[in-house]
């Protein structure tokens, strides 16, 4: 039975009609012909031998994802990437100890000459004062390298040395710096600074693509004796503001340097002179020239208040009015982001304090490092004001209420020659020199300067420190790169 | 793989789902027409289970068009007067009558005869399912096979 069974069900196939096979041939015919060699042409390295290639695509997939995290990786090691300079190296005359300092007027955006998002150099690429005039020589003769290289921070008219300053907590001091001021000296004396003698020409190199076109490069050379420099380096003012010189061919420039500090023509005192161009050139060398859609600092303030004042004042009274800030809004980033305008990461380089209508405000000056956000290429400097800082009591109590209250058994004596240093925010401190991740947006108040900005959404988020890789917020919460990217870019 | 050969096991799987001959073969060439239009499918290394799942959905397609018609006896006059003949029309008679579901299973692995992993995969399920499922079929066939007295 089970022997008849087997071979009823290996019969069975037999019982099935077969299709009809005049309408079989036809159709069969008709077919097209596998595509096997065609599809081998076109993808060989998934195939060999007819097989598919199990690997080939995981592999391609795999190099794929590897080449983009790459690229990604790249690119956010350089978040703002600065054009390359055109710059000649420094010649420099060891027997006569001239150096020649050859900067291109070519702007630039760095002052530090770094195209890394890296911590900044600090204070040294800031002022003018380390440009060619005060650049100390090695003892082979060779300029220092960040002597050649363009500043395109403000200079600042003054002659107050500060050696040494280095603080963080307000009040007791106003201007505080990431690094120490330094004072060079050669042979113990103190000299003035040689005035540099600018003189203009023009290289024609070909190009690097090899097509045999001519690239003309225009350099300003600075010729600086330096057989007695002494380099004394100056901490300016911060009450004076840089100022734009209009006179830079039409083009709007950020900085520009009084007279004093310009680079003067002069007959050289080197054994050697250097040939001195007929018509010295006014303004600065180092000069930047924004796009017409850059960033531009705000210039003018209504009343700043001068740092001497405050150290000369009788008294000075701190006021902590930040309250209790704590955000405990789970998104804040996100809110702050869709808040902002404007995202910037700036490098500080001075700080103005001010007053609007009574309450303190200090306005700093930040050079734009790169932009995740905004509607302005990624290039020149700007300006925000900040809640808090320091303020005339006289003028604190004509406009705000609690200041009379706080003070009210004060005699008009004392309250003439006090200063308020209130603070409104939970902030960090500002430093010069270092960078910031900044969340703006322009001020509509009609107080604050036109161009200025000021913090969006919550202000204590409105600044944070930024370290290369990531920001920290005053609560002392970490942010990377990527994940502010993605709530700014997602 | 023979064309020729999977295109009479396909017209053979359809027909065991298909009352209609005539329906069965349009299906059958629209199963290969369909598989040709894909290149994927091709040198894939599954070409056997592509062919029939077109097959098969088509069929489901199928029903979906048209009421269920009766399969039409047609048994060959001139075998089946042979012992073996008439043993193997007495077991298709016994597989018609199992549901469609195991009707398919069978013709697939003895008419078709597709390998249980590809039945398996044809039909969604694993190996061991598949496995057990036939030898279950096969089981109750055996015992109406009995029953019939066709020893």
């Amino acid at each position: 039975m089970s022997r008849n069974f087997n071979q009823a069900l290996a019969g069975i196939k037999d019982t099935f009609p077969l299709p009809d096979p005049v309408r079989q041939e036809e159709f069969l015919r008709s077919l097209p012909k596998p595509s096997e060699e065609r599809q081998k042409a076109i993808v060989p390295f998934f195939h060999t031998n007819g097989k598919p290639v199990w690997f080939a695509l995981p592999a391609v997939v795999t190099a794929a994802v590897m080449m983009t995290v790459g690229i990604g990786v790249y690119r956010h090691q350089q978040p703002h990437s600065i054009p390359s300079i055109p710059v000649d190296t420094s010649v420099t005359d060891v027997t006569t100890t001239t150096t020649t300092v050859t900067t291109t007027i070519t702007p630039t955006e760095t002052p530090t000459g770094s195209s890394t998002p890296s911590e900044p150099t600090g204070i040294p690429s800031l002022f003018p004062t380390e440009s060619p005039t005060t650049a100390a020589p090695s003892e082979s003769g060779v300029t220092q390298p960040n002597a050649s290289l363009p500043s395109v921070t403000p200079t600042f008219p003054t002659e107050q040395t500060r050696p040494a300053v280095s603080t963080t907590a307000p009040p007791f001091t106003l201007f505080p710096v990431q690094t120490t001021a330094t004072t060079q000296k050669q042979d113990g004396v103190d000299a003035d600074p040689v005035e540099p003698e600018p003189t203009e020409t023009t290289t024609t190199a070909p190009n690097s693509d090899g097509a045999g076109g001519k690239t003309t490069y225009t350099t300003t050379k600075v010729t600086a004796a330096t057989t007695t420099t002494a380099t004394t380096r100056k901490l300016p003012p911060p009450t004076e503001a840089p100022t734009e010189s209009p006179t830079n061919k039409g083009t709007e420039a950020v900085v520009s340097t009084d007279e004093s500090d310009s680079p003067v023509c002069e007959p050289s005192e080197s054994p050697t002179p250097v040939e001195c161009p007929t018509e010295c050139p006014v303004e600065d060398p180092v000069t930047e020239t924004p796009s017409r859609n850059s960033y531009q600092i705000v210039t003018d303030v209504a009343d700043p208040v001068s740092p001497e004042d405050v150290e000369n004042a009788a008294n000075l009274i701190t006021w902590d009015d930040t309250g209790d800030v704590t955000n405990t809004d789970a998104n804040w980033l996100d809110t702050q982001v869709d808040a902002s305008s404007e995202i910037v990461c700036g490098y500080l380089y001075d700080i103005t304090y001010t007053h609007v209508n009574g309450i303190p405000y200090t306005k700093l000056d930040f050079r734009v490092r790169f932009k995740m956000r905004g509607s302005k290429d990624a290039t020149g400097s700007l300006s925000v004001y900040e809640p808090g800082g320091y303020i005339p009591l006289s003028r604190m109590r004509s406009m705000v209420p609690y200041a009379v209250e706080r003070t009210k058994d004060m005699t008009d004596s004392e309250i003439s020659g006090t200063y308020v240093y209130d603070r409104l925010t939970q902030l960090p401190e500002p430093i010069i020199g270092e960078s910031y991740m900044l969340f703006l947006k322009l001020s509509t108040d009609p107080a604050i300067p036109s161009g200025a900005y000021v913090y969006a959404a919550d202000v204590n988020y409105g600044r944070m420190i930024y370290d290369g890789k990531g920001c920290t917020a005053y609560t002392g919460k970490y942010i990377s790169y990527t994940e502010l990217a993605q709530s700014v870019y997602w | 793989m023979d064309i020729q050969q999977q295109y009479q096991k396909i017209f053979q799987y359809c027909s065991s789902r298909i009352a209609s001959r005539e329906t069965a073969e349009d299906i059958t060439q629209e199963t290969f027409l369909r598989f040709y239009e894909h290149p994927e499918y091709q040198n894939s290394g599954h070409e056997i289970q592509y062919l029939y799942t077109i097959a098969r959905n088509l069929c489901i397609d199928s029903y979906r068009q048209k009421p269920t018609e009766p399969l039409p006896e047609e048994i060959p006059e001139e075998h089946s007067q042979e012992p073996a003949w008439v043993e193997r029309f007495a077991l298709r008679a016994i597989l018609d009558k199992l549901p469609a579901d195991d009707r398919e299973v069978i013709v697939l692995r003895y008419v078709s005869e597709l390998s249980v992993t590809e039945i398996a995969k044809i039909c969604g399920v694993s190996w061991f399912s598949m496995n057990r499922r036939i030898k279950r079929i096969l089981k109750e066939m055996r015992q109406e096979f009995e029953k019939e007295g066709l020893e």
